[in-house]
C-alpha cells in the first residue's frame, strides 16, 4: 500500500463513511484516508451505520441508497447533531436532498478523488 | 232644441281629452268607400269608430278581415258589451242591430222583417242620444234613405254630419237621401273625411274653452238675423239670442270661419248658406205624448169632454209649429181614441202647420223610428201604428185626420173657430215681443170656450186677459169670450215683408184692437145697434163681421177659412156687393148703393149698401136698413123668385161649374189617394228589394275580394303543381284522375288528357301496381293513410308511396292523394351508412372504445355501452355536472372548461383517473372534437382504457432511472477498481490484467441476472459457477450445497470475491500450477448463517503458498465480505488452502 505513509500523518478526524458497493467502498475509504482522515465504516447497511452513528465524526460521506434503504435516518441523525454531510450518489433526487439537508454537499457519481478531498477539507477547515 | 244648456262643451271641458264617436252608415258600394275613407286614418287618430253596414244575416261577414288590411287602426267585429276604443273600427255583425249606451256597443234583435230594417238610423239615434256633440255620423256608399233619420237625430243633439260625395259613391241612394235633408254639414269624397272630422273636434274643443267666438257671434247676431229675412222670408230676431247664437257658432266651425264678422260676409254672399241656417235653426226635439201627464190632462179636461158635447160638429184643432208631427198625431191619436170608447162619430179636423216643407214631408210620411214606439201608450200602438222594419208608420185613419201644411204663424192668417191650439215649445224660441205678437193670434183663432194648450215651461205672461188657466201645472188654458179681434196687422205683414217689424211697434193699430176688445160696451153696440157690417179685401175675401147679417148672408162668415162676401150673399145682395166691392177698391172712394133689396127665405129687407174702402186695402161694407123687415108670406112666392137677370143667371152658372170642379177635385183627390198609397206600397216593396239589393252588392263585394284572393292561391297551387319535382296524384271517388304533377311521368306517364280517366286503365312502370290499387280501395274505406313501398326493377328505383284520403270542404272523403318520394337514392345511402357503421362498430369493438357525445344544449352527455362500462354508469345517459363530478378533481376543470366550452373547435383528448368498480382505479382517455353538421354543432368522441399503456409507461420510466443509477455506479466501480488496482499494480500489464479479469468477473455477475428466467431467484451456486466458469477444466471441480437464494444487491459482492478466490486459485493454487482439486461446498448454519467453504486440495503437499491476504486481492475480499457481513477466515495447511465466507443470509 502506497498511501501507509499518509497513514503515520497526524489523523485530522473521523469520518463516518456509508457505501454498498465493495469496490466504490474500499475506493472512496482510501480516498478518505489518504486526505488524513480515520474512516468509520463502511457501511452497506442503514442498521449498522446507526449502531455508530454517535461517534465523534468531522464529517460523513454518504450513499444515498443503501442495501437496506434510504440513507436519511442516519444522515438526520448526523445533521442534528451538526456533523457536516457530503452525500455521493448516483441517483439522488437532488431537490428532495437539497430540501432535507439544505448544507449538506454533494459529489456525484463516479467520484472524483479531488472533489471529495476539496469537500473534506471544507468541513474539516469550518469545524 | 229645447235643450238650452250648453252641456256637450261642459264635458269637453272637464273631460282633457274627450272621446268623439264615428257612426259609419254603408250600404252597398260601402266597402270600396269604407276603404278609401279609413286608410287615410293616421296613426294618432284617437276617434272610434263604429261601421253599420247592411249586411246578409246568413253569412258571415268579411267586412273587418278585408279592412284590417287597409289601414292602422285596429278593426274588429263588435261583441256584446264591448266599449268603443279611440283608434279602433268596431264593426256591425251580421243579424243584428247595434246601439250604444255610455260607450257600450249592444247588439239588438231585428224586430222588423228584411227589407224594413234601418239599421244605420237606429244607431245614429243611439249614437246621438249617448254622445251629443262628441258624435259624429258618416254615411257613404248605398241605396235607400237609410241614415237620413238618424243624421237629423244626431244634428239635433250637436253633433257633426258629413255625407259621401255622391259622385264618388259607388250608389249614391243614401248620401243623396241624406244630403237631401239639408242638415250635412260637409260632403267630402271618403279619404278625406277622417281629416275634415278631425280637424271639426279639435276646433270644437279650442272653441268651447276659449268663448271669444260665441261673443262676437252674439253682436253679429241681428245682422246676421236681417241677412236670412231677406233671403230666406223667415225672420228670426225674435227668437231667444243663446239658442241662435249656439247654432250660429256651430255653423262656424264647420266652415272653419275665424270669427262671427268672416260668417257675416259669407251669408251675405252665400245665398246657400242662408238656406242652411235657416235649416238648421229650425231643428228640434219632438216626441211622441211629450211630457205624458200633461197629455193626461189634457185628454181629462179637454179631449173628453170635446168629444161629449160635440153634436156631431166638426171638431177643430190646430197645432201650430208641428215640426215633423210627432205632437199633432198625438192629439189625433188621443181624439181617435176617445171617440172610440165614447162609441161617437164626430168629424175631426187637425190642422198641423210649420214652415218648413221638408219637416212636413216627414210629418206627412208618419214614419218614425221603431225607439219611437215607446213613447206612445201601448193600448194605442197596436190601434193607431203599423210596425216596419225598424221604423212604424202612423195608421192611415189618423193620418187622414190631419192636414199638413206649410203656414208661418207670424206671417201667415190664423185659422179660425178652433177648439183646441196646442202649441207646445215653440214659443221659448221667440223673445218677448214676438210672444207678444203671437198670443192674439192664437186668440183670435181659438173659439169663445176653446183650449189652449203650452210647453212646460211657457206661459202667458202679460197676456193672461186673453185665456184664463184651468190647469196651471199641465198649461192649459180657456180662451174667454171676449171678442175675437183679427189680427189685421198680421196680414199686412205678410204684403209688406220687410217692414212688418215696424208695424208691429206702431201703437195704432194695437190701441184700436183693444178699445175692441175691453170694451163690452162697444161690442154691444156694434152687435146689438151698429149696422150689419162686413169687412172684406178688394177680391170679396170675408174677412170679419159684425152686427145681424142673417138678412144679408146665407151663411154666418167665419165658419170657413175663405168666403167670399158674393158667394154667401142672398139674393138682391150678390150683385150688389160684387159690384161694390169692386168699384170701391178700384176708386178707393166711398161709394153707396140704393134701394136694394135683399131676399130670404123669410121675408124681404129693403136696405142701402155703403162700400167704405179702408187704407190697407179691405172694404167694409154697411148694410143700411131702409125699411122695415117684410115678412114672406107663402102666396108671394112667385114674387120674390130669384132675380132672372143676366147677372144672376151668370152667377148661378158659375156657381154650379164651381160645384162640378170641387166634386172634380174631390175626385182627383180621391184617385190621387189611392194613388199615392199603391206609391207607398211600391215603395215599400222596392224598398224592400233595395236592401235585398244592398245586401247582394255587399256580399258581392266581399265576394269579389275573395275571388281575388281565390285567384291569387290559385295560382300560387298550379304553380306549384307545374314546379315541384314531387310526383302527386289526386284521384276521384271514381278513382279517376282529377289532377297530378308533371313529375309523375317517371311513375304513370299521363298527358293533360287523361284527367277524368280511370287510373287502372294507366300503363304504370311499376311493377305490382296492383299494389297500388288496393292501397287506395283500403284508404277509400278506411278514410286512414297508408303508405307502399314500390319497385321499379328494371331501372333499380324504388318509392314510398304516400296515399291519403282527400277530404272535401265539409270533411268528407272525396278521393285520394297519391304522393311518391323516391326513395332511390335515400335507401343506397342508408345501406352504405348501415356498412360503414358495422365497420366503425367493429373498429370500435376491437380497440374497446366508447363513444361518447354531448347533447345538443350541452347539459348532458351521451355514453354507449362500451363508454358506460369503462366508467361504470348504470345509465347510458348523465347530466354534464353529474359526470363532471365523476371526473377527478385536478382535471375536472379541465373537463368542464373543454366539454363546455362552445368555441373550442380543436379536436381536444383528456386522461384521468376512474375509479371503475371492484377493479382497481383504471386510467381512461376521453378525446373529442366539435363537428359542424346540418343541425349545428356536435361535441362526441371516444373513450378507451389507458390503465395499461400509462402503467407501461411508469414502469418503463422507472427502469430508465434504475438504469441510470447502475450505469454510473458502474462507472464508480470500474474508476474504484482502476484506482484500487493502480495502488499495487507491479506493472501496467497486471494493472490491465486485474482490471480486465474483474471487469470480467463483474460483467458475468450482471449477466447472471440478466440470464436467470423470470421469476426464479438466484442461487449461491450460480455465483459461483459462473466464477469459476473461465477455469473449467483445469482441474476438479465440486461444487455442491443447498439452493441458497442471493439477492441482486449482494451479488456483485459475492462475485467479486469468488473472482478473487478463483484468480488466486489460478495464479497461485490448484486452477494455475499446483495440481490438485477444487470442492466449494456451502451449508446453512445456524440464525440463517451461510457458511462457504472454498477449499483447494494440493496432490503434492506445498510449502510455498501464495502470500493470501495481501495487495489489492486481499483488501478487496475483505471489503467484499464485509459488505455482505460476513468474515473470511482461512486455513492453510499442507494439503490444502480453506477460504471459508460466513455470512447472514438476510442481507
Amino acid at each position: 500500500m502506497k498511501d501507509t505513509v499518509n497513514m503515520e500523518q497526524p489523523e485530522r478526524g473521523t469520518v463516518l463513511l456509508c457505501e454498498d458497493e465493495p469496490i466504490v467502498a474500499l475506493d472512496v475509504k482510501i480516498m478518505i484516508e489518504d486526505a488524513g482522515f480515520r474512516v468509520v465504516g463502511p457501511f452497506a447497511r442503514v442498521d449498522k451505520a446507526l449502531d455508530e452513528v454517535d461517534g465523534d465524526f468531522v464529517a460523513a460521506v454518504l450513499d444515498v441508497r443503501l442495501r437496506d434503504g434510504d440513507v436519511f435516518p442516519v444522515a438526520e441523525r448526523l445533521h442534528k447533531r451538526g456533523v457536516p454531510l457530503i452525500f455521493h450518489s448516483g441517483h439522488i433526487i437532488e431537490d428532495d436532498v437539497a430540501l432535507r439537508f439544505p448544507c449538506a454537499k454533494h459529489c456525484p457519481k463516479p467520484i472524483d478523488s479531488r472533489a471529495i478531498r476539496a469537500a473534506l477539507r471544507a468541513v474539516a477547515a469550518a469545524s | 232644441m229645447s235643450d238650452d244648456s250648453p252641456k256637450g262643451m261642459q264635458a269637453g271641458d272637464s273631460d282633457s281629452r274627450p272621446l268623439f264617436v264615428v257612426g259609419i252608415g254603408a250600404s252597398a258600394g260601402g266597402l270600396e268607400a269604407l276603404r278609401e275613407m279609413l286608410s287615410a286614418a293616421g296613426r294618432d287618430c284617437a276617434l272610434a269608430f263604429v261601421v253599420v253596414q247592411h249586411l246578409d244575416p246568413n253569412h258571415d261577414s268579411l267586412l273587418a278581415e278585408l279592412l284590417g288590411r287597409h289601414t292602422t287602426l285596429d278593426v274588429r267585429q263588435a261583441n256584446d258589451g264591448e266599449t268603443v276604443q279611440p283608434g279602433t273600427v268596431h264593426i256591425i255583425p251580421p243579424g243584428h242591430g247595434l246601439s250604444i249606451s255610455d260607450r257600450r256597443l249592444t247588439l239588438t234583435d231585428f224586430a222588423q222583417p228584411r227589407g224594413l230594417r234601418r239599421p244605420i238610423d237606429d244607431f245614429f239615434e243611439s249614437l246621438a242620444e249617448d254622445q251629443g256633440e262628441n258624435a259624429a255620423c258618416v254615411i257613404l256608399s248605398g241605396t235607400g234613405a237609410d241614415g237620413s233619420a238618424g243624421l237629423r237625430a244626431i244634428k239635433e243633439h250637436g253633433g257633426l254630419c258629413v255625407a259621401q260625395d255622391p259622385e264618388t259613391a259607388k250608389y249614391d241612394g243614401m248620401p243623396t237621401s241624406a244630403q237631401s235633408t239639408g242638415l250635412v254639414d260637409f260632403v267630402l269624397p271618403p279619404e278625406e273625411i277622417i281629416d275634415t272630422v278631425q280637424q271639426f273636434f279639435q276646433k270644437a274643443t279650442v272653441d268651447g274653452a276659449g268663448g271669444q267666438l260665441a261673443r262676437t257671434v252674439e253682436e253679429t247676431l241681428g245682422d246676421i238675423c236681417s241677412v236670412v229675412r231677406t233671403t230666406a222670408g223667415h225672420d228670426f230676431s225674435g227668437y231667444k239670442t243663446s239658442t241662435l247664437a249656439r247654432r250660429v257658432q256651430r255653423r262656424i266651425q264647420v266652415l272653419d270661419l275665424p270669427d262671427a264678422t268672416a260668417y257675416l260676409h259669407h251669408i251675405r254672399t252665400e245665398p246657400d248658406e242662408c238656406e242652411v241656417l235657416f235649416r238648421e235653426l229650425l231643428i228640434n226635439v219632438t216626441r211622441f205624448f211629450r211630457d205624458a201627464e200633461h197629455f193626461d190632462k189634457l185628454r181629462r179636461l179637454v179631449i173628453e169632454p170635446l168629444v161629449e158635447s160635440s153634436d156631431s160638429e166638426e171638431v177643430r184643432v190646430w197645432v201650430p209649429g208641428c215640426s215633423s208631427g210627432e205632437e199633432a198625431y198625438t192629439i189625433a191619436m188621443l181624439f181617435a181614441e176617445e171617440v172610440r170608447l165614447q162609441r161617437r162619430s164626430i168629424d175631426i179636423q187637425v190642422f198641423a202647420t210649420d214652415i218648413d216643407e221638408r219637416m212636413l214631408r216627414i210629418a206627412r210620411d208618419g214614419i218614425y223610428p221603431q225607439a219611437a214606439l215607446a213613447d206612445i201608450p201601448e193600448d194605442m200602438r197596436d190601434l193607431y201604428t203599423v210596425a216596419r222594419d225598424g221604423t212604424f208608420q202612423i195608421a192611415s185613419r189618423i193620418r187622414d185626420m190631419i192636414r199638413f201644411s206649410v203656414h208661418s204663424l207670424v206671417r201667415d192668417p190664423p185659422f179660425s173657430n178652433i177648439d183646441l191650439l196646442s202649441c207646445r215649445n215653440l214659443l221659448i224660441y221667440f223673445d218677448e215681443q214676438l210672444q207678444a205678437a203671437v198670443l192674439p193670434i192664437f186668440h183670435y183663432s181659438v173659439r169663445p170656450g176653446g183650449k189652449l194648450f203650452l210647453g212646460p215651461s211657457e206661459s202667458l205672461s202679460r197676456h193672461d186677459h186673453l185665456f184664463h188657466p184651468i190647469e196651471p201645472q199641465a198649461r192649459l188654458f180657456e180662451r174667454n169670450d171676449a171678442r175675437p179681434e183679427y189680427p189685421l196687422q198680421l196680414r199686412n205683414r205678410s204684403d209688406h215683408r220687410r217692414t212688418w217689424r215696424r208695424n208691429a211697434d206702431e201703437s195704432d193699430g194695437k190701441a184700436t184692437r183693444v178699445a175692441w176688445a175691453d170694451n163690452t160696451a162697444t161690442e154691444r153696440i156694434l152687435e146689438t145697434y151698429g149696422p150689419a157690417t162686413l169687412l172684406v179685401t178688394g177680391q170679396g175675401e170675408v174677412l170679419g163681421s159684425t152686427g145681424k147679417l142673417g138678412r144679408y148672408l146665407e151663411i154666418a162668415p167665419g165658419e170657413r177659412n175663405t168666403q167670399y162676401a158674393a158667394s154667401i150673399a142672398r139674393p138682391g145682395v150678390r150683385e150688389a156687393i160684387s159690384s161694390a166691392v169692386r168699384q170701391a177698391a178700384r176708386t178707393q172712394r166711398r161709394t153707396i148703393s140704393r134701394d136694394l133689396v135683399a131676399t130670404s127665405d123669410v121675408g124681404r129687407q129693403p136696405f142701402d149698401l155703403v162700400a167704405d174702402p179702408l187704407k190697407d186695402g179691405t172694404v167694409l161694407l154697411v148694410f143700411r136698413e131702409r125699411g122695415r123687415f117684410d115678412p114672406l108670406h107663402e102666396d108671394d112666392l112667385d114674387d120674390v123668385a130669384p132675380g132672372d137677370s143676366h147677372v144672376q143667371s151668370l152667377e148661378d152658372e158659375l156657381r154650379s161649374t164651381r160645384a162640378r170642379l170641387h166634386i172634380t177635385v174631390e175626385e182627383l183627390e180621391t184617385a190621387n189617394e189611392e194613388l199615392k198609397s199603391s206609391n207607398e206600397e211600391m215603395m215599400s216593396m222596392n224598398e224592400e228589394l233595395q236592401s235585398t239589393n244592398e245586401e247582394l252588392a255587399t256580399v258581392n263585394d266581399e265576394l269579389k275580394d275573395k275571388v281575388d284572393e281565390l285567384s291569387v292561391a290559385n295560382a300560387d297551387l298550379s304553380n306549384f303543381f307545374a314546379s315541384t319535382a314531387l310526383p302527386l296524384v289526386v284521384l276521384d271517388l271514381d278513382r279517376r284522375i282529377r289532377n297530378f304533377t308533371g313529375a309523375i311521368q317517371s311513375i304513370y306517364p299521363l298527358r293533360p288528357v287523361d284527367r277524368g280517366r280511370p287510373l287502372a286503365e294507366m300503363t304504370c312502370n311499376i311493377e305490382d301496381s296492383d299494389k297500388i290499387l288496393d292501397v287506395i280501395e283500403t284508404v277509400i274505406e278506411t278514410e286512414q293513410d297508408q303508405r307502399l313501398q314500390i319497385q321499379n326493377q328494371a331501372e333499380q328505383r324504388t318509392w314510398s308511396l304516400f296515399v291519403t284520403p282527400y277530404r272535401a270542404r265539409d270533411q268528407q272523403v272525396a278521393g285520394v292523394t297519391l304522393v311518391f318520394s323516391e326513395l332511390t337514392d335515400a335507401l343506397q345511402l342508408e345501406d352504405d351508412l348501415r356498412a360503414e357503421g358495422e365497420r366503425l362498430r367493429l373498429a370500435l369493438d376491437v380497440a374497446e372504445l366508447g363513444v361518447w357525445e354531448l347533447s345538443r344544449d350541452g347539459r348532458h352527455i351521451h355514453f354507449d355501452h362500451t363508454a358506460s362500462s369503462l366508467l361504470a354508469l348504470d345509465a347510458d345517459e348523465m347530466p354534464l355536472a353529474a359526470f363532471l363530478e365523476r371526473v377527478p378533481e385536478e382535471t375536472r376543470r379541465d373537463a368542464a372548461g373543454i366539454l363546455r366550452e362552445g368555441s373550442t373547435v380543436l379536436p381536444f383528448g383528456l386522461t384521468f383517473e376512474q375509479a371503475n368498480g371492484a377493479h382497481s382505479e383504471r386510467s381512461v382517455r376521453m378525446v373529442g372534437r366539435r363537428i359542424a353538421r346540418n343541425q349545428g354543432m356536435r361535441t362526441l368522441g371516444v373513450i378507451f382504457d389507458v390503465t395499461e399503456a400509462e402503467e407501461a409507461k411508469r414502469v418503463r420510466e422507472i427502469m430508465l432511472h434504475e438504469m441510470n443509477h447502475r450505469v454510473k455506479n458502474l462507472f464508480s466501480i470500474i474508476s474504484g477498481m482502476v484506482r484500487i488496482a493502480g495502488m499495487s499494480a507491479g506493472s501496467v500489464r497486471d494493472l490491465v490484467d486485474g482490471v480486465t479479469a474483474r471487469i470480467g468477473a463483474l460483467a458475468r455477475s450482471h449477466n447472471l441476472t440478466h440470464q436467470a428466467p423470470v421469476g426464479t431467484a438466484l442461487t449461491l451456486g450460480d455465483a459461483v459457477r459462473s466464477a469459476i466458469e473461465p477455469f473449467d477444466g483445469h482441474a476438479r471441480i465440486d461444487v455442491d450445497g443447498p439452493p441458497v437464494e442471493v439477492s441482486p444487491e449482494t451479488l456483485t459482492a459475492l462475485s467479486l470475491l469468488f473472482h478473487e478466490l478463483a484468480t488466486n486459485a489460478a495464479k497461485y493454487g490448484v486452477l494455475g500450477p499446483a495440481e490438485g482439486r477444487l470442492s466449494v461446498t456451502w451449508r446453512s448454519g445456524d440464525r440463517d448463517e451461510i457458511q462457504l467453504d472454498w477449499v483447494e486440495h494440493y496432490d503434492e503437499p506445498t510449502v510455498r503458498q501464495h502470500n493470501e491476504m495481501t495487495g489489492f486481492g486481499s483488501t478487496l475480499m475483505q471489503m467484499s465480505a464485509a459488505q455482505v457481513d460476513g468474515r473470511i477466515d482461512i486455513e492453510r495447511r499442507p494439503d490444502l488452502r480453506r477460504t471459508r465466507l460466513t455470512y447472514e443470509r438476510h442481507s
